[in-house]
């Protein structure tokens, strides 16, 4: 049973999944969403205003996500946590059978597209959206970060717990049931506005303080830590903050654009600015954390500090 | 730290050789899903299963290869985009060194 009509061999990711984006993986949470809206045959850009708003909270970037409510604003989705009280399989079968999705958690350890990171490596939450089971052949197809994808074999019954003793302390993962039956088609323009209205509320809701000069001075701490312990902690590190930053703006800038080229053109290039230094200096940090060495962050972290005024006073006053 | 294989080379060394020790170093650090001894050297290495928490690695390996630091404007995606992209950018960097 499936919900969608999709071939992992031949799907076609969204704009903001191209192999020339700066974050071509922002988290998981987000990619999942864009696909799913992508294939929907709507547009995910319209949803991102969000990220404008993401702030700094002492040892991470905060994990920016679409608000339920904006989904259905803008699409017509409706999303309810999957009250988890069976197996995840046989929940699976039931929703995808009547044309509900469900995004569920999963461990990335039996999820063969992160191949080159996790799968049969490293046991690592992450989210994907179940969409064409396949029981009897032991196939499923899923969106899970920047594509869609399918698992079989031991990967399938390992995902949904088949073949293996039942486990006292088993907790179910946390789920999501995706109703799409209320979708909406919104013209372009009625598209916009509704985004440039969402817009106006995340502008409103971004930090009193600036984050960046937070994140500063808490880097200059963190960094003997980070020294210390070595590659592996750093690109956990990494992933909770510069990644989250960098891949953040890049997506405010791509919204800005989108919505206003014109109107918008000073905030975006801001956002730009921040995006583009965060890719070079995850690199950079990566290099001072390898080889024990100093890192002067300040040209960084006091370009990025301005870009940041600059895109929060132009969004504040626009 | 990372480790990385202590070459016998210099750093310089023909772009032939260049190449052999890069396609070695994508080898222990890229996890590419596809063979780097017989990728094609203009292949998208992204698209061949790099993920950027790789690719921060095979530029430390890189560093450490060929005893040289990559400038700012070459901290970028696309720099570590291909094996050719790779040895365009360690051949000025040993060419015209810092």
């Amino acid at each position: 049973m499936k919900v969608l009509d999709l071939d992992a061999n031949h799907y076609t990711r969204h704009m903001l999944h191209a192999e020339d984006r700066v974050w071509v993986e922002k988290n998981c949470y987000v990619d999942i969403w864009i696909e799913l809206i992508h294939a929907l045959g709507c547009e995910p850009l319209a949803m991102l205003p969000f990220v404008n708003a993401i702030d700094f909270l002492d040892d991470q970037w905060t994990f920016f996500k679409p608000g339920h409510d904006e989904l259905r604003t803008l699409y017509g989705i409706d999303v309810q946590e999957l009250n988890c009280w069976r197996p995840l399989i046989e929940h699976a079968e039931e929703h995808l059978g009547s044309g509900r999705l469900i995004a569920t958690e999963a461990d990335a350890w039996w999820l063969p597209d992160t191949s080159g990171t996790d799968y049969r490596t490293q046991h690592t939450k992450s989210s994907i959206i179940l969409n064409d089971l396949d029981i009897k052949d032991r196939t499923l197809g899923y969106f899970h970060n920047a594509g869609y994808f399918q698992l079989d074999n031991e990967d399938f019954a390992r995902t949904f717990q088949l073949d293996i003793q039942p486990r006292p302390d088993f907790m179910p993962l946390y789920a999501e049931l995706v109703r799409i039956d209320g979708l909406r088609l919104l013209s372009e323009a009625e598209l916009k506005s509704r985004s440039a209205g969402l817009l106006a509320k995340h502008a409103a809701g971004m930090p009193v303080g600036n984050p960046v000069a937070r994140f500063a001075a808490r880097f200059q701490r963190d960094l003997p830590r980070l020294q210390d312990k070595g590659l592996a902690y750093y690109h956990a590190w990494a992933f909770a903050t510069v990644r989250q930053l960098g891949a953040a703006a890049e997506l405010a800038s791509l919204h800005l654009r989108w919505l206003d080229p014109r109107g918008y053109e000073k905030a975006a290039d801001a956002w730009d600015r921040i995006n583009q230094g965060a890719k070079a200096f995850i690199l950079k940090a990566a290099r001072a954390v390898n080889s024990q060495r100093a890192l002067d962050a300040a040209p960084y972290f006091d370009d990025w500090s301005s870009a940041w005024e600059t895109a929060h006073t132009t969004l504040r006053l626009s | 730290m990372l480790e990385t294989r202590p070459g016998p080379w210099e750093s310089g060394g023909t772009l032939v050789e260049k190449i052999q020790r890069i396609r070695t170093i994508l080898k222990q650090h890229g996890r590419l899903a596809r063979d780097a001894e017989s990728l094609d050297e203009h292949a998208d290495l992204y698209q061949a299963g790099m993920t950027s928490h790789a690719s921060v690695n095979v530029m430390l390996a890189l560093e450490g290869e060929f005893d040289v630091e990559f400038p700012d404007e070459m901290l970028k995606r696309s720099s570590f985009e291909s094996i050719a992209a790779i040895a365009s950018a360690v051949e000025s960097l040993t060419a015209n060194p810092a």
